[in-house]
């Protein structure tokens, strides 16, 4: 997946979750999700990990999901 | 009588989620008898830390803050310990709410006498509702991975060995997450998010029967 393809999933993915969350990334700051879309748009450090992090969630959501069938 | 040393900067709005959600930790070491010192606001500064870690030993030591792989913060982001001071935690069973800290300076400290030292690996990010930030403990998307979290201190404090205050916490995360999945309330997938962050990333160096007592 290269990176302008995983900016997209992501930004997708933030601007189904509702509008009135923030999140604090570490020293990287607290953002709403409007803000937080602009960062990863952006390509800054918070950007950055919330992709990162957001990818991880991806990742890990089937081992999850069976979890819940087993 | 056990000692248990915990730092709760509150400069930012992360931060003053930590500094709320402690209290349950620091309930539980009162109720069982320990003496607590509590490094709050501007007292989690580097020398004042500093000074408490050296004028005592302590059973536990709680960080909430901002770190990264070398070290953890405190007030206004001031270093309280890195790699190069490590030995500062010498005999504790440290637990550091802050990102990356396990990496380095948790390595560091158990080379330098920590009994064990339990972190995050990667970024610690926590969600929360705007409206509700002025009531942190009834924030539905901070609440759970908080709470999961914190088993780990409160584990600890009634006697738990490192891993299976560890342990613990994570079966909790797991089985919150089974039912954020199947949630259809509004803040289920910010919730689950924080709880993912913690789950994936808690671990701990160290020797994991150590154990206060």
């Amino acid at each position: 997946m290269d990176d302008e393809y995983a900016k997209k999933l992501v930004i997708e993915r933030l601007k189904s979750m509702p509008p009135n969350v923030s999140v604090s990334i570490g020293d990287n700051g607290t953002y709403t999700i409007a803000e937080l879309i602009e960062q990863v748009r952006a390509g800054s450090a918070a950007g950055k990990d919330a992709v990162k992090g957001e990818l991880e969630f991806i990742r890990q959501l089937p081992l999850l999901a069976k979890r819940v069938q087993g | 009588m056990k000692t248990f040393l915990i730092t709760r900067p509150r400069h930012d709005s992360g931060l003053h989620y930590l500094h709320a959600w402690s209290e349950k930790v620091i309930a539980e070491a009162e109720t069982r008898g320990w003496k607590v010192s509590k490094a709050d606001d501007e007292k989690a500064n580097k020398k004042g830390v500093r000074s408490r870690l050296l004028a005592q030993k302590h059973d536990l030591v709680m960080f909430n803050g901002h770190g990264n792989d070398e070290e953890i913060a405190g007030h206004n982001n001031e270093t309280l310990v890195d790699v190069k001071s490590s030995g500062l935690l010498k005999d504790a069973i440290v637990f550091a709410r802050a990102c990356n800290c396990l990496n380095g300076l948790g390595k560091a400290a158990v080379r330098n006498g920590s009994k064990a030292f339990i972190g995050y690996k990667d970024k610690f990010t926590l969600w929360w509702v705007n409206e509700d930030i002025s009531k942190p403990m009834q924030d539905p998307a901070a609440e759970i991975a908080l709470s999961a979290s914190n088993q780990v201190p409160i584990g600890i404090i009634k006697g738990n060995t490192v891993k299976e205050a560890v342990e613990s916490s994570k079966k909790i995360a797991e089985t919150k997450m089974i039912g954020l999945l199947q949630s259809k309330e509004p803040y289920s997938s910010a919730a689950l998010r924080s709880l993912i962050s913690h789950y994936f990333s808690i671990g701990f160096e160290g020797n994991p029967d150590s154990r206060v007592g």
